[in-house]
């Protein structure tokens, strides 16, 4: 029994040893090495002076022994950035930015990636304080990779900026841009993700210049666009349901507007689960309206 | 082997059925097979995402659950999902059976007569069906109760309270959700307590069985009950350190998860030694006694 006993715990340790040793080399381990690493960094963010410079220097081995690993893996993009954000904890800006530019060089043809580190780059001179160099490389993102994620953020964000400096008119020129930008990716690109990414971020727009009208209408189209098609997650729509609402009763005051587009939801995707869910949705908005109603019909003594 | 003082004392018998544990291993040896089992399994999940168990459980895990539990270390919040499944079938099929193997084991030991693991698994395979139909039996039991208790749990929830005693029991319900669930399963053991001895020693099927199991239980359900409770304690500490892990990325690595399981399988395996000993060394005596 005691042999039988041994055996099984060798068993347990062998398969043990065995898996782990066929996935050497795999991206589990690399992926454990990321983990690992970036939390460690997220500590030493907390107070980076109180830390050794050799403490950054073995991150930035791992991830450059994670990039050397898989050179082409989406954890090497990742490892990248990583080594980026370690100079940027150490206010090292300078640094910062030649790192990253290493990794926007050595990968040209990964838009979401150039994207996201010229992005990167263009934060690291708003933290020098250097607003011009900051619009351009913005600038440069919204040219070169329009279509990214990161790239379809950044005519408002550029917006923002300014708003934020006190420039108003250059604002409101931005945005005026921003809304033109958007709405020519949506109409370039019918039925397809992109366009609704591109209706939202023009909803957010609109959302940031109180123009209530276009934002309701814009969402409403998104939310009619994207039906079955799952362009959205179920997070994402009940947002966009919420915004609708809140939007309509709070500053437009507007119950018929929110129950236009639910209807023309009904009326397009009649079939879909969604639509049981804004039928109950405008028998609410029902009620709330007859409500609202009673509210003001009663005097003020 | 019974023990010799009245029956009434369950620190005595859970004492004496320690004792019985250790100096016979024979008895313990099927609850070894079981860890070992879980852990195997528990492994095989471990390294599910891995080359090469990618291969066949990589489309699964995508389909089922999404391709981030494939990547560490979100693989370790599906890792205890997938083991509690498994845990199903290994109790229905397998777990039991050794069980019954093992109160097969106290009987004979308790005989005096000669026994060995081959031997006892043989005598007991003939009442595999009835053995695995009862352990079914049980965990439609615990989901039942698990169902209660989620009706509970909504009802709780509407409690609007912030103070006072429907406070303290919206709280309780809400918050206790894993005691809660062990005490149930303290509560299916105990109502279920000798159905695998009088299938394994009375050679009952499981209808026959299950009968005299409730009458057994109408003058011991108690006491059964303490039985089952005193060992189960050990298990809290457990319970409170999976609890209060904290959250994936809040300070403690992932992969400790993992070996709160194994600690699980360890700790529980012990504590159903321990009871099913205990519980079969009562029925015993309880014949002698006749």
């Amino acid at each position: 029994m005691k042999k039988s006993v041994l055996v099984m715990l060798g068993i347990l340790v062998g398969v043990f040893l065995l898996f782990s040793l066929l996935d050497r080399n795999g991206e589990y381990g690399a992926e454990q090495l990321m983990w690992l690493t970036t939390h460690r960094l997220q500590e030493f963010s907390h107070d980076p002076k109180s830390v050794p410079d050799q403490a950054f220097d073995a991150l930035e081995k791992n991830f450059e022994a994670i990039i050397k690993r898989d050179p082409q893996s989406e954890l090497a993009l990742q490892a990248y950035l990583s080594i980026g954000r370690i100079y940027l904890v150490k206010r090292s800006y300078g640094i910062a930015r030649q790192k990253i530019e290493e990794g926007l060089n050595r990968y040209p043809q990964r838009p979401d990636f150039c994207a996201l580190a010229l992005s990167f780059i263009g934060r690291t001179y708003e933290l020098e304080e250097d607003l011009p160099q900051a619009l351009r490389i913005y600038k440069r993102l919204v040219n070169e990779y329009p279509q990214t994620p990161v790239g379809l953020e950044m005519p408002l964000y550029i917006g923002q900026i300014y708003e934020r400096e006190g420039a108003q008119a250059k604002a409101q020129t931005t945005y005026s841009q921003a809304i033109d930008h958007y709405r020519q990716l949506a109409d370039e690109h019918p039925d397809s993700d992109l366009e609704i990414r591109s209706l939202r971020m023009l909803a957010n727009t609109y959302i940031g210049l109180q123009k209530w009208q276009e934002a309701v209408d814009t969402l409403g189209e998104v939310l009619i666009k994207s039906g079955p098609n799952q362009y959205l997650d179920s997070s994402q729509v009940n947002l966009i349901l919420r915004s609708i609402n809140t939007i309509s009763i709070v500053e437009l005051k507007n119950y018929t507007v929110p129950k236009k587009i639910y209807k023309e939801y009904i009326r397009r995707h009649p079939q879909d689960g969604l639509s049981r869910v804004i039928k109950e949705l405008i028998k609410g908005l029902n009620v709330l309206e007859k409500n609202s109603v009673k509210i003001q019909d009663k005097k003020i003594p | 082997m019974t023990p010799e003082r009245s029956a009434k004392n369950v620190i005595d018998l859970i004492r004496f059925s320690l004792n019985t544990l250790f100096q016979n291993p024979l008895i313990a040896y099927p609850f070894v097979i079981i860890a070992f089992i879980q852990l195997f399994v528990l492994e095989i999940f471990y390294f599910a995402p891995r080359y090469p168990l990618s291969i066949f459980f990589g489309p699964l895990i995508r389909t089922l659950y999404g391709e981030g539990y494939l990547h560490y270390p979100y693989n370790f919040i599906l890792l205890p999902k997938m083991f509690q499944y498994a845990q199903i079938f290994i109790y229905i099929f397998i777990s039991s059976f050794l069980i019954a193997v093992s109160v097969a084991t106290i009987e004979y030991i308790n005989n005096d007569k000669k026994v060995t693991f081959g031997m006892m698994v043989k005598k007991m395979l003939p009442q595999y069906v009835h053995i695995c139909l009862a352990s079914i039996f049980m965990f439609m039991a615990i989901f039942g109760f698990l169902k209660l208790y989620g009706l509970a749990y909504d009802r709780a929830s509407l409690i609007q309270s912030t103070s006072g005693k429907f406070y303290l029991i919206k709280r309780l319900v809400m918050e206790g959700a894993s005691y809660i669930t062990v005490l149930i399963q303290i509560l299916v053991t105990t109502i279920f307590a000798y159905v695998i001895t009088l299938i394994a020693i009375e050679k009952r099927k499981v209808f026959s069985a299950l009968w005299k199991n409730f009458r057994y239980l109408r003058t011991t359900f108690f006491f059964i009950f303490s039985m089952v409770l005193i060992p189960t304690l050990f298990y809290l500490p457990v319970l409170v350190l999976r609890d209060n892990m904290p959250i994936l990325g809040n300070g403690m690595f992932p992969s400790l998860r993992g070996w709160v399981i194994v600690l699980s399988i360890l700790v529980l395996t012990a504590i159903d030694s321990i009871i099913y000993t205990a519980v079969t060394s009562f029925y015993l005596l309880k014949q002698e006694h006749r």
